[in-house]
């Protein structure tokens, strides 16, 4: 990396007005939902995340699927994609409160930021499980999109796919809270009807959310084991992450920062590997990313390498680019 | 979880109580012995029923590698699975396995040992199903040292595991360094295999210890050693957690922010002293559950 790189500004800034707070992010991604689900573990990585947000916590423990929960997706023996479906499983409110209590101060200490994921079945479950987590995070991403709901349950992307239930959660869960909230959304119903996709969004908006983030894993992968005959993931259906989800997750971001305009965070989510694949998301619009399959396989120092090397390509990047910092790029692609 | 490889079940021997060892081929080639070193593991995938890691018993070169598994019992019969079949335990479906049948397995995975500075004298502190991955570690080291010792438990003498194998690879012509402890004294020393540790010199300094076993007994065994004046980053101890994904996402394997499916097995001591090991881990859901004391 030349000197000159090393001068590129990649922070960005989660700004809400709205709620009186703005989250300055020294480095563009944070970690995704449902990875390294132990916010102990983001403590480790400090150095290399800026912010993470939560495994996603319901009213109640929840089990999940039995293993296994994920499956390499190859072609020619190249990893295109993972497909996952661990079901939910988390330890409550309750429990998830004691252990925040104990985390997110250290967290605030380190100067990562914490959001906590929440779903429900209902509005007042959701509502639930973010007033016992109020105190101990920094915002909420509320899941309307989990596609691993099992038949009969309500919450994830059942929710997720109707504007009205967006509508409704969304205001029971913004009496409760002062701050922050925003919307993951499923790809599913931006594929199957982008101007349904955009109803979703602003009845949320509408609503009080202050932001939203895409995309969640794009349901009904399948990986079949040729030999055992059998499909891979336990509960047959998985949601497909990683690079193969890519240009879906930039569409859908595109297609909100259309409808929103810059003043709404947006946070991209899905198949983000490379510097090239950050500038692209905040071209198309988003304000941070948030990465997860791409850290699959990766020890403590792989992960601390990965990091470290993002930083450097990115500056790098911004420098081939002819821009002085990240954020002058965002929505750049929009005419 | 990475793809799995069918493997032919060459080999089943029956170790005592509810323990077997199951070897197979390894015609896929794909590990060799650059790769399969004492420590890491693999996991096995019984279509229907679930996933389960194994560190390797066997796994030198020219031989066939294997695993050794104590099997636990069939959960509660009333719990049935979405087909309506009642919910057996994984190790139950896979003791109904016979040679010849094949075994879907994803491997090797995890760090070893060789991760970790060592020094030439080598101790190794094997309990119950912790036994088998140090016999396969003790034979791989090539060059004995005069003062190597292993100190080998069980609950009872039909749950000792190896003894004939370790004493072969840890023979020594002038003396005993193979010491045996059952906790109700039914064969070798009575008591727990941490009482070996107050009789039998270990030498402080410039030895590597290795430890396997239960997590409370590994984590004694341990707290005594470091009492003692032993640095904790020459105790390398080999960690079992219950794993989700297996490839360092979802975070289940957690202690204390590392994940022994990535960052393990096999982990310094001095890594682990100040987090939840011996004490705490998480079960399915993510919830902590106390682990029971020795």
């Amino acid at each position: 990396m030349s000197s000159n790189a090393s001068l590129k500004d990649i922070s960005t800034v989660l700004d809400f007005p709205a709620r009186g707070v703005k989250f300055e992010l020294e480095t563009p991604w944070m970690i995704t939902s449902g990875i390294l689900s132990h916010p102990g573990a983001f403590r480790r990585y400090a150095g290399c995340f800026s912010a993470g947000i939560g495994k996603s916590i319901g009213y109640d423990v929840r089990e999940g699927d039995q293993t296994p929960v994920t499956a390499e997706v190859r072609s020619g023996g190249k990893f295109i994609g993972l497909i996952n479906a661990v079901g939910l499983s988390n330890i409550g409110r309750e429990r998830a409160f004691e252990e925040l209590q104990e985390i997110y101060p250290k967290l605030n200490e380190a100067g990562i930021y914490f959001f906590a994921s929440i779903f429900g079945d209902t509005a007042e479950e959701m509502a639930a499980v973010v007033e016992k987590l109020d105190p101990v995070c920094d915002a909420f991403e509320l899941n309307d999109s989990c596609p691993n709901i099992k038949p009969g349950e309500s919450s994830g992307i059942s929710i997720g796919k109707k504007p009205e239930l967006v509508a409704v959660t969304t205001r029971a869960v913004r009496r409760v809270t002062d701050k922050p909230i925003w919307i993951k959304h499923t790809a599913a119903v931006y594929i199957y009807s982008p101007s349904l996709a955009m109803e979703v969004a602003l009845a949320g908006q509408e609503e009080g959310a202050d932001g939203h983030s895409t995309i969640n894993t794009v349901p009904g992968g399948m990986v079949i084991d040729i030999h055992a005959r059998r499909p891979i993931l336990s509960r047959d259906y998985g949601g497909l992450s990683g690079p193969a989800v890519r240009p879906i997750a930039v569409g859908h971001i595109y297609a909100l920062y259309e409808t929103l305009g810059p003043d709404v965070p947006l946070i991209g989510v899905g198949g983000i590997e490379t510097a090239e694949n950050v500038v692209e998301r905040v071209e198309a619009g988003a304000s941070a990313v948030a990465i997860g399959t791409v850290l699959r396989n990766k020890d403590e120092e792989g992960i601390i390498e990965y990091a470290t090397g993002m930083e450097n390509d990115l500056k790098g990047l911004l420098e081939e680019l002819d821009v002085d910092s990240l954020m002058e790029l965002r929505g750049a692609a929009h005419r | 979880m990475s793809e799995f490889v069918p493997v032919k079940i060459e080999e089943i021997i029956d170790e005592g109580r509810d323990t077997k060892t199951f070897r197979f081929d390894n015609d896929y080639g794909y590990a060799d012995k650059d790769t399969l070193k004492p420590g890491r593991f693999l996991t096995a995938w019984l279509p229907d029923t679930g996933t389960a890691p194994f560190s390797f018993s066997y796994g030198a070169e020219d031989e066939a590698p294997g695993i050794t598994v104590h099997k636990f019992n069939d959960e509660d019969e009333e719990e049935k699975d979405r087909v309506g079949r009642p919910v057996r335990s994984f190790t139950s479906v896979l003791f109904d396995k016979e040679v010849g049948d094949t075994l879907h397995v994803s491997y090797p995975r995890g760090n070893s040992f060789s991760k970790f500075k060592q020094y030439d004298r080598k101790c190794y502190i094997g309990g119950g199903c912790g036994a088998p991955p140090l016999a396969f570690l003790a034979e791989s080291d090539i060059n004995k040292y005069g003062f190597d010792v292993f100190l080998l438990g069980a609950k009872t003498d039909v749950e000792l595991l190896f003894e004939d194998r370790i004493k072969k690879a840890m023979r020594h012509e002038d003396f005993n360094n193979v010491f045996v402890s059952t906790d109700d004294g039914s064969y070798g020393q009575p008591g727990r295999v941490t009482e070996l540790i107050k009789q039998v010199d270990l030498r402080k300094g410039a030895t590597t210890i290795y430890i396997c076993g239960p997590e409370a007994m590994m984590k004694a065994a341990a707290d005594m050693l470091v009492e003692d004046g032993h640095d904790p980053r020459d105790i390398l101890i080999l960690m079992e957690r219950y794993m989700k994904c297996g490839i360092g996402l979802c975070g289940s394997c957690d202690c204390g922010g590392r994940r022994v499916c990535v960052d393990g097995p096999v982990f310094a001591y001095s890594e682990l002293q100040d987090t939840e090991f011996g004490t705490l881990r998480r079960e399915r859901s993510g919830l902590y559950v106390p682990i029971v004391k020795p």
